[in-house]
């Protein structure tokens, strides 16, 4: 059985700038991957990649053995959720609204069933009280968790995290990776793009460390956190603790 | 009055921005409708002609170049009023004792065969062409009725323009020919042509009655504010008086509309204002 | 000596031609109406086009749109007026209800008028929508292709309806510049309110009431102004998007 996810010498670069430059990793489903790296180094391009938000050079990108570049680009997406850094919520829709939007226009689920699965989303991340609010009612971490409920209501069978939490206050960050914690444990497959170790350790299955375009080093949480085999990891590690 | 009109000279502005004033009211309100009005205007005070300057230019109906049967018929016809007396008539109601000419086609013998004519003028300018109560009158306007009723066109009704408008929208066929109060100058004379002049005028200085500013002649104007609409003949005569030594750049003032010159007139604001004479005569009698 | 010249006789003046200052009313609202609605039917589409599009097509509707807000509004009527083969529509018939007398205007100094100014605030609320579009940051475009959204459908749903509130305030003042420009209709014979205005205190009957007809004028177009800068706020707070902040 293919891969669910497959990166095959994925190439990229912004002017003569090489930002990506051969990429292959793969995952199958259920796994969690928690990408790690210095800033620059290409996470959030990889990221993009794979719901083609950039459209990469060369090499491939294969969803359950087709390439990405050869589907629908809103078909690929409807498979493929992603919970950005920002996270970049419809301010002019409440937390429900916004989970509404991708299941009315793009599942085609009529309005009144629409907002029941919005509803049960919301209360998936934790948030049934909130599913009124405006998004500039609401803390960052429940802003956060609605993009997970609103990327969650689609179905998705992968999952793409770019640094959820790194704009969140420290006391917020936990109510978000919690909510994480749960969907891993449900079997979702994510890919992740974080910097919290206590969740990389415990949740991930394998750890990239992405440097200058290129998979400098992967592998097992314990190992690549305790025992890593390149001194660029451990340097970078280091300055993570700092 | 009538002596008046042989050797006198009105010139009717081309240049007047007369929407530039209001829009500035528009969009100023109230203080700029103020602004030009304060004191005791409103005529109470009254104001006279102290005097007349000859101009020496003269208003004639414009048709598109070329046009020489409709010219011709114009002519006929301005010939026909005056000789039945129809053009006396107005000239009693519009610049004279008031009296109405009554109805101006009565005994008209003109046929119908040669076409619909549609002139076109430009209101706002009393006592030549103006609206009352929504309707439009004046001495251009029953003259015209007057002429074409007397030629072999039929009346087909005025349309109205703004001043500048009015020969863009003869050459582009809107309208057939022009009546109002336009002077026969040559730079017009290149793009349409002129029937016989119907109407001369002189510039009056105007004065206000209650004030002590009595002149007689251009000299007695010597250092005293006089005001004109800007673009008018009556601005080049205070002009002339700058240019002659008499008053003093700084004492002229331009208004945007003859009313509100005479409002500052009639306010003390200015001395003396030079206004075409049937715009002066109708001011001094109101 | 009074500071406020205004006469008894010069308001009776104002008061029995009323009516004439109510057709004039009604030409400027028309007019108005009819500008701001062309103008926001090819200025929303052509502030997207500024944003979205590509090529010549976003070059075309930039060019048209310089051109447009570069030349004098009255250039543009007459313009319209002189250079466009409107069809030969007659006379429009207006009024006639109870209180207002039927007149009639020119219909195609209205077609004219109508496109020159609409046209025109075309190419200024292209640029108010321009800016409320920009405004919205391009994150929320991503989440809504990110969750399978065509472009369209994301710009339709998720920009379209914030950038149209954002855009109230400058919409508010686009409406204030149409209103007043109408006044420039009479150029080509239209009687608008202001030249209705004009009509009055130029026939002889009507001199000595120049500043009370202007009040009136002033104060019908302030109203005017008034009322419809309320609506919109009100439209703008009925639709807000809740900031957070307690109020
Ligand atoms: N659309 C783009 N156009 C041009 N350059 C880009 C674009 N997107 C990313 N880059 C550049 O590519 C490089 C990698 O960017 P990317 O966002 O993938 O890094 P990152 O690892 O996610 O960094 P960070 O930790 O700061 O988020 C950077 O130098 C960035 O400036
Ligand atoms: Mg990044």
């Amino acid at each position: 059985m293919a891969r669910l996810l497959a990166f095959d010498d994925v190439h990229q670069a912004f002017g003569d700038e090489d930002v990506l430059r051969g990429i292959s990793v793969g995952m199958d489903r259920t796994d969690v991957e928690v990408v790690i790296g210095p800033s620059g180094s290409g996470k959030s391009t990889l990221l993009r990649c794979v719901n083609r938000l950039t459209e990469f050079d060369a090499g491939d990108i294969r969803l359950d053995g087709e390439s990405v570049t050869a589907m629908d680009v809103d078909a690929l997406r409807r498979r493929v959720g992603m919970v950005f850094q920002g996270f970049n919520l419809f301010a002019h829709r409440t937390a429900r609204g916004n989970v509404t939007l991708g299941l009315t226009e793009v599942r085609d689920i009529p309005r009144g069933e629409a907002r029941r699965i919005a509803d049960e989303n919301l209360a998936r991340v934790g948030l049934s009280a909130q599913a009124d609010s405006y998004p500039a009612e609401l803390s960052g971490g429940q802003k956060q968790r609605v993009g997970i409920a609103r990327a969650l209501a689609m179905e998705p069978e992968l999952l793409l995290f770019d640094e959820p939490t790194s704009a969140l206050d420290p006391e917020l960050i936990g109510e978000v990776l919690e909510v994480m914690r749960g969907l891993a444990e449900e079997g979702m497959t994510m890919l992740v793009v974080s910097h919290e170790m206590g969740f990389a350790r415990s949740v991930a299955d394998t750890v990239t460390f992405l440097d200058d375009g290129v998979v400098a080093e992967r592998g097992p949480p314990e190992q690549l956190f305790e025992h890593p085999e390149r001194d660029r990891t451990r340097e970078f590690l280091g300055e993570l603790d700092t | 009055m009538l002596g008046s009109l042989d050797d006198g000279n009105m010139v009717r502005n081309d240049t007047v921005d007369r929407r530039s004033y209001l829009r500035a009211v528009a969009a100023g309100g109230v203080a700029v409708g103020l602004a030009g009005c304060n004191g005791n205007g409103n005529g109470e005070g009254g104001v006279e002609v102290a005097f007349e300057i000859e101009t020496g230019e003269q208003y004639g109906f414009g048709v598109r170049e070329g046009e020489s049967d409709l010219q011709g018929a114009l002519d006929d016809g301005l010939q026909a009023a005056r000789q039945e007396g129809v053009y006396s008539d107005l000239i009693e109601e519009y610049f004279g004792n008031g009296d109405d000419a009554g109805d101006v086609t009565e005994g008209a013998d003109g046929g119908t065969g040669a076409g619909t004519i549609t002139p076109g003028t430009a209101p706002g300018f009393a006592p030549f062409e103006f609206k009352e109560g929504g309707e439009l009158t004046g001495f251009d306007v029953e003259l015209t009725e007057a002429i074409v009723a007397r030629t072999d066109y039929e009346f087909g009704g005025f349309e109205e323009f703004e001043f500048d408008s009015l020969i863009p929208a003869l050459q582009d066929g809107n309208i057939d020919m022009i009546a109002a109060a336009m002077t026969i100058t040559d730079d017009r004379d290149e793009e349409i042509d002129f029937s016989n002049a119907y109407y001369e005028a002189n510039q009056a200085v105007l004065v206000s009655s209650s004030s002590d500013v009595d002149p007689s002649g251009r000299e007695d104007l010597e250092g005293r504010v006089v005001g004109a609409q800007s673009g008018t003949t009556g601005e080049g005569e205070v002009d002339k008086l700058i240019d002659d030594g008499i008053i003093s750049e700084d004492d002229k003032r331009t208004y945007n509309n003859y009313e509100l010159a005479v409002n500052d007139l009639e306010s003390g604001n200015v001395d003396a204002v030079i206004i075409d004479v049937p715009v002066a005569e109708n001011f001094a009698e109101r | 000596m009074d500071i406020l010249p205004l006469q008894a006789g010069d308001w009776a003046f104002v008061g029995t031609n009323w009516w004439i200052l109510m057709q004039g009313l009604y030409v400027t609202v028309l007019l108005t109406v009819g500008s701001l609605l062309l103008g926001f039917l090819a200025g929303f589409p052509g502030g997207a086009i500024e944003v979205y599009g590509r090529g010549p097509l976003r070059s075309v509707v930039r060019g048209v749109g310089v051109l447009l807000r570069g030349t004098p509004i009255v250039v543009l009527i007459v313009l319209f007026f002189f250079g466009v083969p409107w069809p030969d529509i007659g006379a429009v018939p207006l009024g006639g209800l109870l209180p207002l007398p039927a007149f009639e205007i020119n219909g195609q100094a209205l077609l004219a008028s109508t496109a020159a100014l609409g046209l025109r605030s075309a190419a200024y609320q292209s640029q108010v929508f321009r800016g409320a579009i920009r405004s919205i940051d391009e994150g929320q475009l991503e989440a809504a292709r990110s969750v399978g959204l065509s472009k369209l459908e994301a710009v339709r749903h998720v920009v379209v309806p914030q950038a149209l509130r954002r855009s109230i305030p400058g919409f508010q003042n686009e409406f204030t510049i149409v209103l007043k420009d109408t006044s420039i209709a009479f150029a080509v014979g239209l009687a608008e309110l202001l030249t209705r205005g004009f009509e009055l205190f130029t026939q002889p009957a009507g001199q000595t009431a120049v500043v009370e007809i202007i009040l009136t004028v002033s104060a019908i177009y302030f109203v005017l102004t008034f009322l419809t800068n309320r609506t919109l706020d009100r439209v703008e707070n009925r639709f807000a998007i809740p900031t957070g902040e307690s109020s």
